[in-house]
């Protein structure tokens, strides 16, 4: 087959993609093809008729069926679309993504992070009091229980006003509950038991002292002895003070 | 192919009939053998039998027609196209084999003796040379093929538009070369 010269294109609107993709069309239905040139449509011609003249061999349809046998005790969603020759895991995959990049999946997300953030001021009993409160309420209904304002028995603004309250005059003027405690019972206890103290105190100051003056060798022991004989009971092989002050002697 | 055929043989290929699958090779294989060679696969071969086993093991889950039938296949063999063309890539070029190429390789013929002659196999394949790859294989798809624009976007993976421009650059530019030569 000679080539013929090619045919132009006399119009611009002619060249367009969609009238060149109906040229196409034309000439693979067999038809003609004017807008086109005659060497495209003899290239159209031969490309079609390029298909490979080898017929495939029995034993590739027979090695085919017998993969097809095997495969189907465990079947698989394939269709002509790649998205669903995906596996599950991908697929689920890709949700999971396209959800989160989405506006509905940013929403969620921070709806989520505002729930947590307001259960977990909530459960310390930091939200506001009307808030904790009506928080309270809710939980409440379901068997969870957080502070609530209302019917917790001391507050901190309670405990300022019982502070604030006391005047100088009252004696109170650091708060009631601190005058009270200053007042009662254990404090005048503890008072007692701090005198006793301070003349646990004194008494071994003094025995510190005689210990002192007989370590220097000042002190005669016969007169220690002496004078200890009337206010404490010795026993009986140390009644000789003389004896007890000799020893003490360096 | 009829619709009804073609469902009868799909249903017996699950099953693992061996005259289904011979039908399906008898109509299919010589084009996807032709598409193959055309973009440039070294061996037809191997790359078609991937295809075909790929298609066997995922026939059980297929659904669709002919059409979506054929879709798939053509989509697997440019898949298997694109690996084997970043093996070669990889590999070291052989010299020996690249020397035997060029030995087998037509040699040039004058612009007057094209005029003069028809335009076989290996004349096609040489104006197809001078198109980009994707520019190649939108061609190839659309002509020997026979798929639509919508078919070819699915395949390769490109939206129609991008395929009908591809497809309108590839023709203008082989125009332009078959003007050179006449």
């Amino acid at each position: 087959m000679k080539r013929r010269s090619r045919v132009g294109y006399p119009g611009e609107m002619r060249r367009s993609k969609q009238h060149f993709d109906s040229q196409i069309e034309r000439l693979l239905a067999g038809g003609s093809a004017p807008d086109l040139g005659n060497e495209i449509s003899e290239l159209v011609h031969r490309l079609q008729q390029q298909r490979s003249g080898n017929t495939p061999g029995v034993a590739l349809a027979s090695a085919l069926a017998e993969e097809a046998r095997k495969s189907e005790s465990v079947p698989t969603r394939v269709s002509s679309r790649a998205s669903r020759q995906l596996p599950t895991r991908w697929r689920r995959r890709i949700m999971i993504s396209t959800f989160l990049s989405s506006l509905l999946g940013k929403m969620a997300i921070g709806a989520v992070a505002l729930a947590s953030t307001t259960g977990g001021l909530a459960a310390t009993g930091n939200l506001p009091d009307p808030v904790q409160e009506w928080s309270a309420n809710q939980l409440a209904e379901i068997g969870i229980e957080i502070p609530n304002p209302e019917t917790d028995d001391e507050t901190s603004a309670d405990v300022l006003d019982a502070v604030n309250g006391g005047s100088a005059e009252d004696g109170d003027e650091f708060g009631k509950n601190v005058a009270d405690v200053a007042s009662d019972e254990k404090s005048t206890e503890g008072l007692e038991r701090a005198d006793d103290g301070a003349d646990n105190a004194d008494a071994r100051d003094e025995a510190s002292e005689v210990a002192d003056q007989f370590t220097d060798g000042d002190v005669d022991g016969s007169e220690v002895a002496d004078e200890s004989k009337g206010e404490v009971e010795l026993p009986a092989e140390s009644s000789n003070g003389a004896e007890t002050g000799d020893s003490f002697r360096p | 192919m009829p619709v009804e055929a073609f469902d009868s043989i799909l249903a017996a290929a699950r099953s693992g009939a061996e005259w289904a699958w011979e039908r399906l090779l008898n109509e299919v294989d010589p084009v996807l053998r032709g598409y193959l060679r055309s973009q440039g696969a070294t061996d037809v071969d191997d790359l078609a039998g991937e295809t075909w086993l790929h298609i066997a093991r995922g026939i059980g889950g297929f659904q669709g027609g002919y059409t979506d039938f054929r879709s798939w296949l053509f989509m697997i063999a440019h898949h298997r196209v694109i690996d084997e063309r970043r093996k070669r890539g990889r590999r070291p070029v052989d010299l020996e084999e690249s020397e035997a190429l060029e030995r087998s390789a037509p040699p040039f013929r004058s612009a007057e003796s094209e005029v003069m002659d028809v335009m076989d196999e290996a004349e096609v394949e040489r104006l197809l040379d001078h198109l980009s790859v994707d520019q190649r294989e939108v061609v190839v798809l659309r002509i020997l093929g026979g798929f639509g624009i919508s078919e070819i976007a699915e395949i390769i993976g490109k939206k129609p538009g991008a395929v009908q421009a591809l497809q309108f650059r590839a023709f203008r530019r082989l125009e332009k070369f078959l003007e050179k030569d006449v």
